[in-house]
C-alpha cells in the first residue's frame, strides 16, 4: 500500500522534476530565442551554413533553415571563455597535410585523354581527417578522428592530459595579449571529420551552440 | 670509390661502449645536478608553473562574453510569453524560407543526388561532380579550377536534346586548337537527352561516362545517369531549389 502511495506520488510530481534531456533545453525560451536569431541571417544568405549543437552532440550542414547533412558528435571537450550564440565566419583551416589541388599539365593531358590515363582527382578520401578550424571570432575548433584500438585510446588519454596541463598556460597568454580564448576539440568518425572539411570552405559562416552553463 | 655512407657493425660495437659511459658519466652528473639544486629548481620552476596552472584554470573558467539570458542582454526584462512569441515568428520565418515544392540536393563529396519534398527523399542517385582540379593557360594566363559551386541555386533552365557548347577550356584540355568559328564548338549527345541549368554555366546533364559515376570527374557541372536525369527533369521545374553542400 505505502509503495502504491508513492508511485503516486510520484506520478504526480514527475512534471515538477528537473528535466535536462537536449530535447528539454530546445524548449528553454532564451536560448532558442538566440538561435534564432543568430540562424535566421545565416538562412537568408542562401548558402551553406554549419551549426555546431554541442547539447545534441550533433553538427548539421544547413542552408535555408534546412539541414542537408548531419555528422554525430562521439565527444566533444571545451576550454575557454563562453562565448555568445551568434555567427562567426571560417578564416582558415590548418592541417599537416592539406588536400592539393591537380595542377593539369597541358602536354600530358592530351595524351592521357587518349590513353585513359590514371584518374586525377581532389575527392573525399584526399581530405585530412586531423585539423583546425579558425574562427573570425577567435574560437578555434580542433577535429580528430576516433581513436581506433588499444594504441589510439591510450594516445588520446595521453592527448587529454596534455590537453588539460597545456590549455591553462595558452588562456594566460592570451590574457596576456587581452583577448579571451576558447577551444572546441571535437572528436568525429574518420568520415564525418572528412566530409566536415570537405563542406566547410572559408568564408562560410557557422553557428555554435554552446552547452547550457 | 668513394662510398657516401656504409653501416660498419664492428665500428658501431667498438664505440658503443665509450657512448654509453659518457651517458652514463652525464646521467650521474645531471643526477648530482637536481639533487644539489632541488630546491632552487622546486622553489624556481615547479612552484611558477603551478601558479600559471592554476591562474590558467581560473581565467578559463571566469572569462566570459556571453550575456545569461537574452533579457539580461538588453538590460530589461521580456516576459517568457513574449518571447515565446518572438521565438514561433522567428521560427515561421526561418520556416518559410525552406523550400515548399520537390528540390534537388546535390552532396558533392559523396556524389549523390537527393530529390527532396519536406524531409522525404523521393529518389537518391548517383552523380559525379566537380573534380577540384586546376587547368592553367600559360598563352593567356586564363585559370578554370573544376569545383561544383556551393549554395542555393534554383533551377534556371530546362533543354531537351541540349547540345554541349565546347568551352576554351576543353578544347585546351584535349590538346586541340581554340576555334575561331562558333558553329564548330557545338558538340550534340555529350550532355544526355535532358539538362537543367542553375545558372553560370553549370548544369545537371548526362554523361557518356556512366562508368565513371560515383567519382569527382567533373568539370564542375553534375553529371547523372540516364534514368535518374529523366526523372530529375520531371520532377523539378523552373525555380525548383537546388542545393548543393
Amino acid at each position: 500500500m505505502r509503495s502504491l502511495v508513492l508511485l503516486a506520488l510520484l506520478c504526480v510530481l514527475s512534471p515538477a522534476l528537473p528535466v535536462t534531456s537536449a530535447e528539454a533545453d530546445t524548449g528553454d525560451p532564451h536560448k532558442l530565442n538566440q538561435r534564432l536569431k543568430a540562424e535566421y541571417p545565416l538562412a537568408r544568405t542562401q548558402k551553406i551554413y554549419v551549426v555546431f549543437d554541442l547539447e545534441a552532440r550533433r553538427i548539421a550542414l544547413r542552408a535555408s533553415g534546412l539541414t542537408v547533412a548531419e555528422f554525430p558528435i562521439a565527444r566533444y571537450r571545451l576550454w575557454g571563455a563562453s562565448r555568445p550564440t551568434a555567427s562567426s565566419t571560417l578564416l582558415d583551416k590548418k592541417s599537416l597535410f592539406g588536400p592539393q589541388r591537380q595542377v593539369i599539365d597541358l602536354s600530358e593531358a592530351a595524351e592521357k585523354k587518349s590513353t585513359g590515363g590514371e584518374l586525377r582527382a581532389l575527392e573525399l578520401d584526399d581530405m585530412p581527417d586531423a585539423y583546425q578550424l579558425v574562427l573570425s571570432d577567435g574560437v578555434r575548433i580542433s577535429v580528430d578522428p576516433e581513436p581506433g584500438g588499444l594504441f589510439g585510446r591510450t594516445l588520446q588519454l595521453v592527448d587529454d592530459g596534455f590537453w588539460s596541463l597545456s590549455r591553462p598556460l595558452i588562456s594566460d597568454w592570451n590574457f596576456i595579449l587581452g583577448r579571451p580564448y576558447t577551444e572546441l576539440a571535437l572528436t568525429l568518425s574518420e568520415t564525418d571529420a572528412r566530409r566536415l572539411h570537405w563542406s566547410f570552405s572559408e568564408g562560410a559562416a557557422c553557428l555554435i551552440l554552446w552547452p547550457r552553463e | 670509390m668513394i662510398r657516401p655512407f656504409a653501416f660498419d657493425t664492428r665500428i658501431v660495437m667498438e664505440n658503443l661502449g665509450p657512448a654509453l659511459r659518457f651517458l652514463k658519466r652525464k646521467g650521474v652528473a645531471v643526477a648530482e645536478f637536481l639533487r644539489r639544486f632541488r630546491k632552487p629548481l622546486l622553489w624556481g620552476l615547479a612552484v611558477p608553473l603551478l601558479v600559471l596552472e592554476v591562474l590558467g584554470w581560473i581565467l578559463a573558467s571566469t572569462q566570459t562574453s556571453v550575456p545569461r539570458t537574452a533579457a539580461a542582454s538588453k538590460g530589461g526584462k521580456i516576459s517568457i510569453a513574449s518571447l515565446q512569441q518572438e521565438n514561433r515568428r522567428l521560427s515561421q520565418s526561418l520556416q518559410a524560407l525552406a523550400p515548399q515544392a520537390t528540390y534537388v540536393v546535390v552532396d558533392t563529396a559523396g556524389n549523390r543526388v537527393y530529390l527532396k519534398k519536406g524531409t522525404r527523399t523521393l529518389r537518391e542517385m548517383l552523380a559525379s561532380c566537380g573534380s577540384g582540379n586546376v587547368l592553367e593557360n600559360p598563352a593567356d594566363g586564363r585559370r578554370w579550377v573544376f569545383d561544383t559551386p556551393r549554395g542555393d541555386f534554383k533551377v534556371q533552365s530546362k533543354l531537351t536534346h541540349p547540345v554541349w557548347v565546347k568551352p576554351d577550356w576543353a578544347f585546351l584540355e584535349e590538346g586541340e586548337a581554340i576555334p575561331t568559328n562558333p558553329g564548330d564548338r557545338a558538340q550534340p549527345g555529350m550532355m544526355g537527352d535532358y539538362a537543367v541549368g542553375i545558372g553560370k554555366g553549370y548544369f545537371l546533364h548526362g554523361t557518356l561516362y556512366s562508368r565513371l559515376l560515383g567519382r569527382n570527374v567533373s568539370h564542375g557541372c553534375v553529371r547523372l545517369g540516364d534514368d535518374d536525369l529523366e526523372a530529375l527533369y520531371r520532377s523539378t521545374a523552373i525555380g525548383s531549389r537546388v542545393i548543393i553542400f
